[in-house]
């Protein structure tokens, strides 16, 4: 079930440099949401500037309040828009929507990989899987300290990610994807998931297929409907057999936003 | 009592406002926001014989007031939307019509045929107009011999209500719409997208991964609005206005403008319950205006400005 709804907006705060979290009541969908689903928003009421809705994962929910809240970074017009709203506005949102993360009753020890605000999907995910019992090992990327994203809220659920940066500002200095080498050289995981820049979720999808681990990859694509009835968010996906494989085109948001890591067309 | 009511080739709607082509899937994936018989009718997506593929993304872009796409009409085919869809859609109670495309004319005429039996189906929207596909399409669309050859065929072969959706990507839009009209259409559709592009201009590129896409939105209102208003003056078949309708005022002018009904696109993508709102605002405008019957105000813009 999704909703189309009027959320109050509760709390707006900049995390970092670009960087903010939204917090939003909404408690139709923070009730149903599952991890790896997104809320689709109008950044401003009325008018044609911009035109279309934006997709966020939604990254926490706090369901006896009632909330969702969303990680964005700003990077574009509708962003731009969205960083202004102040508490008590309300915004029209569209929710939850989208093909959730699969988990795999017989998981036991599960890898995640985050590039930057790629965390943003991954959050729910972590709990969910602590939840259940589940060993969760994190590795955090970003170009530099300043754009990760997620540390705090996981050393609250008592976990220490492992943080790549690229400038060496924290963490390994270095690609995340050096670092999720590393660690798959060391310990065997069940399932890894990972959300990030396409560069990155490549590299990612390579040396998971070295270490023949299987996962799922929540993707991003700029969309207009977010329900599957435009097919515009397609993305290439190959099907069938081995040796007899093709390409189709699928909806990342309503097919997705998770896909499995292994079927995805990186380039 | 408001009546909203409209007849369009037989085919009896409760108010005149329709789903898009291309705008609303199979009717299907708006379930949760709205309820389908609160429809004039649904048109699906555009529908070929074989499953299409589609065209390489990126698809959207949006610009200032509108949404260009490339999508290519990637569909299951028809005897997928058959199979899968049709059976969803006929126990709901709002008409339902189907566009088909195609790259040649034996593929229209073979899922005209296919379609013909099916009594759940009430019309056919044939779409000479899509400007994303390399063969047919719009070359059906922009060319008035091959456009009348085509329905004229198609008419042979069907009882459907033959509904042409037309290309604004022609000089004359009149002209095609007359022959269209004499081959034997049953109403026309207009408009379909308008051709455009934009550029990356950091990566140097065109932003479409098909390089040009077709233009919908707010922002192709005017033109849609004008060439309704030259055809409906030309024709005698209920024409069906569309082109960046966001709201029921925009609705209300293509009804003014000579449209007996109206279809809803992008709007959808903007708010999910658009069809609903529109459809309540122009009941709204009928009593605000003491006017009980929607039919009253077709072309009334007209009025005095006949030439």
């Amino acid at each position: 079930m999704s909703f189309s709804i009027k959320a109050e907006i509760t709390a707006h705060v900049k995390k970092a440099a670009g960087l903010y979290r939204l917090d939003l009541y909404a408690p139709e969908i923070s009730s149903e949401v599952q991890p790896g689903q997104f809320v689709h928003l109008r950044v401003r009421d009325g008018g044609y500037d911009p035109l279309l809705r934006r997709p966020f994962s939604i990254y926490d929910t706090n369901k006896s309040r009632g909330e969702i809240s969303i990680i964005y970074r700003v990077v574009g017009r509708g962003t731009s828009i969205l960083a202004l709203r102040p508490p008590h506005d309300k915004l029209d949102l569209m929710g939850p929507l989208g093909r959730p993360f699969t988990f795999w009753e017989e998981d036991e020890k599960v890898i995640l990989v985050a590039g930057g605000v790629g965390m943003a999907p991954l959050y729910l995910l972590v709990k969910a899987l602590l939840k259940k019992g589940v060993h969760v090992k994190v590795l955090l990327g970003a170009r530099t300290e300043g754009e990760l994203v997620g540390t705090e809220d996981l050393q609250e659920l008592k976990l220490k990610p492992c943080v790549a940066t690229e400038d060496g500002s924290a963490g390994f200095k270095g690609l995340v994807t050096e670092l999720l080498k590393e660690k798959l050289g060391e310990n065997s995981f069940h399932r890894l998931y990972t959300c990030g820049p396409r560069p990155m979720l490549k590299e990612v999808a390579r040396v998971a297929a070295d270490f023949q681990l299987k996962g799922e990859v929540s993707l991003e694509e700029i969309m207009a409907c977010g329900v599957g009835a435009c097919l515009g968010c397609a993305f290439p996906i190959k099907t069938g057999e081995k040796g007899a494989q093709e390409t189709v085109y699928k909806k990342v948001c309503a097919q997705g936003p998770a896909f499995s890591l292994e079927e995805v067309i990186y380039d | 009592m408001i009546d909203l009511s409209v007849e369009i080739a037989g085919i009896r709607m409760k108010n005149p406002v329709m789903s898009a082509s291309g705008c609303f899937g199979y009717g299907r994936e708006y379930v949760s926001f709205l309820d389908l018989e609160d429809l004039g009718a649904l048109v699906v997506k555009g529908t070929t014989l074989e499953p299409r593929k589609g065209n390489t993304p990126p698809r959207i872009c949006e610009t200032a007031a509108g949404i260009l796409n490339s999508v290519g009409l990637q569909n299951p085919g028809i005897d997928s939307v058959i199979r899968q869809e049709i059976p969803y859609l006929k126990n709901k109670n709002v008409p339902l019509i189907i566009n088909i495309a195609a790259n040649l004319e034996e593929e229209y005429i073979e899922l005209a045929r296919t379609l013909d039996p099916l009594e759940e189906v009430h019309g056919l929207e044939v779409n000479i107009s899509c400007p994303n596909v390399k063969k047919g399409g719009m070359a059906f669309g922009t060319d008035v011999e091959s456009a009348c050859r085509l329905v004229k065929t198609l008419r042979s072969v069907t009882t459907k209500p033959l509904i042409v959706k037309l290309s604004p990507n022609v000089t004359d839009i009149v002209e095609i719409a007359l022959a269209v009209e004499e081959a034997g259409a049953d109403a026309l559709s207009l408009i379909n997208t308008l051709l455009g592009m934009a550029i990356d201009v950091n990566r140097r590129k065109p932003v479409l991964g098909n390089i040009m896409g077709g233009l919908s939105g707010p922002a192709v209102k005017p033109i849609a609005l004008r060439m309704v208003w030259q055809v409906s003056e030309k024709v005698k078949v209920p024409v069906i206005g569309m082109g960046g309708i966001m709201t029921a005022e925009d609705a209300l002018e293509f009804i003014m403008a000579g449209a007996t009904a109206v279809a809803v696109g992008t709007a959808n993508f903007v708010d999910p319950r658009a069809i609903c709102e529109i459809i309540e605002g122009m009941e709204n405008f009928l009593q605000d205006n003491n006017i009980s019957n929607i039919n009253q105000i077709k072309g009334a813009a007209r009025e005095d400005c006949e030439l």
